[in-house]
């Protein structure tokens, strides 16, 4: 659905994006992070031609993003909040937007609803608070009924119940067959909703994998019947063991299949079996202090 | 946000049909509708028709009971020089407005031809000057009508409202032009006001170079259809060149 193909942008004496090439497939949420300066925001203007590569192709669906003469319907991007007029309306704001993709003025208050603004409708932008803007920003993104969706930051400054709803809706989205690309500093939201996970440091892509490969930590935990006998088999094929509490055993260096398989190759009964998972914020922290040694 | 519902997307059969602009008439539509939200767009064309409209009273005033429609036109004339006063200044405030309070960033996320939006833009501005010159015209037409009871000479208010409605045009035309050059209003302002009608003075070595930037001069031809070369120049040097330094730096970023 998106794809950027060796995409660099240059800011005087700063490389803002350094050959970024990775893709947002169809279906799916890709989650972006890193830290501020890392270039997210301005990838994410790169799709929408707010800020033209200096090198590179920023493709949605094969089209090139500078061939593109309407985004709504096609693209809806959420950006910074303060880009919205202070001096209109919540609903002129969101019909504009409308307007311009082609929607029905019947679709605006629908849409404000489901961000949770219906009733502040007829209030000027610069009376909202910050976290009904954030949700006006981002009914200003779905309106179109977009096929890919841009978020830089959503969730900033949204109350926790918005947060879990908003992340409820973009998982709807993706799995309604349209793309999300996301940006943002929490990093265990990013890691609940997103199916690939991008790191981004200094311009670059120092990390681009799914979340599953990403977070798994080639650890499985296992409680069986006879734990010894498990631990002995698992050493004798060169595996870690340690053995924990309640008969449970942790096996470094292997999965879920191999201790299963093992364990039933001897009739063992496994009571429990899992894959230890990596946080994001462990990964992203190793990823990040590797590529700043570089 | 209580309840989650999702927007299943409504699919195109082909992605190209984005490759096509949207609508140019649309665009201008959707000005149409920012500008009333814009207060100072708002604020500044009012007070431009309240001063056209004071300055016609003023002048009504004057006029002795049987004043001919001759009579009647020239004061119209003096009061639509005083309604035009403003509108360079109304001008940067529409061309710089999108960049100071973020907008144009809004609507370029939706409609990336940038040269389209511009042009979409400054049609709607002139759409607006011509609806505000159309209204001050009106104005004084009645308040002709009330003062002299003639409505021949109420008739040829509204018959010679074409330079009003010229100067204003190109009045608005510069300093739009200028405001979204500079991104701000202070620069259009002194330009228009300070610096351009102090160039008409320019001479060198007895040559007269102040008439090639004379943007006075350059209006006043064009609203008595009497456009020589001299006013291209100015034109060219008050308009051209500006719209260019402002579709590049479009170019480079909203």
């Amino acid at each position: 659905m998106l794809t950027f193909d060796a995409v660099s942008k240059r800011y005087g004496a700063v490389q803002a994006l350094d050959r970024v090439e990775f893709a947002v497939p169809a279906g799916s949420v890709v989650g972006l992070v890193g830290h501020n300066g890392a270039g997210k925001t301005t990838l994410m203007k790169t799709v929408t031609g707010l800020v033209r590569p200096d090198s590179g192709d920023v493709r949605v669906d094969g089209i090139r993003v500078d061939r593109l003469g309407r985004l709504g319907g096609l693209v809806g991007v959420s950006f910074d909040a303060s880009v919205l007029p202070a001096t209109w309306t919540a609903t002129a704001t969101v019909r504009v937007a409308a307007e311009l993709s082609g929607r029905p003025a019947e679709d605006v208050p629908a849409t404000l609803d489901l961000v949770g603004l219906g009733e502040v409708g007829r209030r000027r932008v610069g009376a909202l608070s910050m976290g009904m803007r954030q949700r006006l920003a981002l009914a200003v993104a779905l309106i179109g009924k977009p096929r890919l969706l841009v978020l830089d930051e959503p969730t900033n400054a949204l109350d926790p119940s918005v947060v879990q709803d908003l992340r409820g809706w973009i998982r709807q989205h993706a799995e309604a067959g349209n793309s999300v690309l996301v940006s943002s500093h929490n990093l265990p939201e990013v890691e609940q909703i997103s199916d690939r996970i991008v790191v981004m440091q200094h311009g670059r892509v120092m990390q681009d994998a799914t979340t599953a490969d990403l977070l798994a930590a080639h650890t499985v935990l296992v409680r069986v019947d006879r734990p010894d006998v498990l631990a002995d088999l698992l050493s004798q094929r060169g595996r870690r063991v340690e053995p924990e509490a309640n008969q449970v055993l942790r096996v470094f260096g292997t999965n879920t299949d191999e201790v299963g398989q093992v364990a039933a190759g001897c009739g063992l009964v496994v009571r429990e079996l899992y894959a230890e998972r990596q946080r994001l914020a462990d990964v992203y922290e190793s990823i990040t202090t590797e590529g700043a040694a570089r | 946000m209580t309840t989650v519902a999702t927007h299943p997307s409504e699919r195109p059969a082909d992605t190209a049909a984005f490759t096509r602009p949207v609508p140019f008439t649309r665009l201008v539509a959707v000005h149409l509708r920012i500008w009333p939200a814009q207060r100072a767009m708002t604020a500044a064309t009012l007070v431009a028709v309240l001063i056209g409209v004071a300055s016609m009273l003023f002048t009504l005033g004057r006029l002795h009971a049987g004043a001919t429609a001759t009579e009647v036109v020239r004061q119209f004339g003096t009061s639509a020089a005083a309604y035009s006063l403003l509108w360079s200044a109304i001008g940067a405030v529409a061309g710089a407005g999108p960049f100071r309070n973020k907008w144009a960033q809004l609507l370029l996320t939706f409609a990336p031809r940038r040269g389209r939006w511009f042009a979409a833009m400054l049609a709607s501005v002139l759409i607006w000057t011509v609806a505000a010159a159309g209204l001050f015209t009106v104005l004084c037409a009645a308040l002709v009508l009330i003062r002299t009871g003639s409505a021949g000479a109420a008739t040829a208010v509204v018959t010679n409202a074409g330079p009003v409605v010229v100067a204003s045009l190109f009045a608005v035309t510069v300093g739009l032009v200028l405001g979204a050059a500079a991104r701000g209003v202070a620069v259009p302002l002194v330009l228009a006001y300070v610096i351009a009608p102090t160039l008409p003075l320019i001479s060198v070595h007895g040559v007269h170079l102040g008439a090639l930037v004379d943007l006075g001069g350059a209006a006043d031809h064009l609203a008595a259809g009497t456009v020589g070369w001299h006013d291209l120049t100015a034109l060219c040097a008050w308009i051209v060149a500006p719209a260019a330094l402002a579709l590049w730096r479009l170019g480079r970023g909203a």
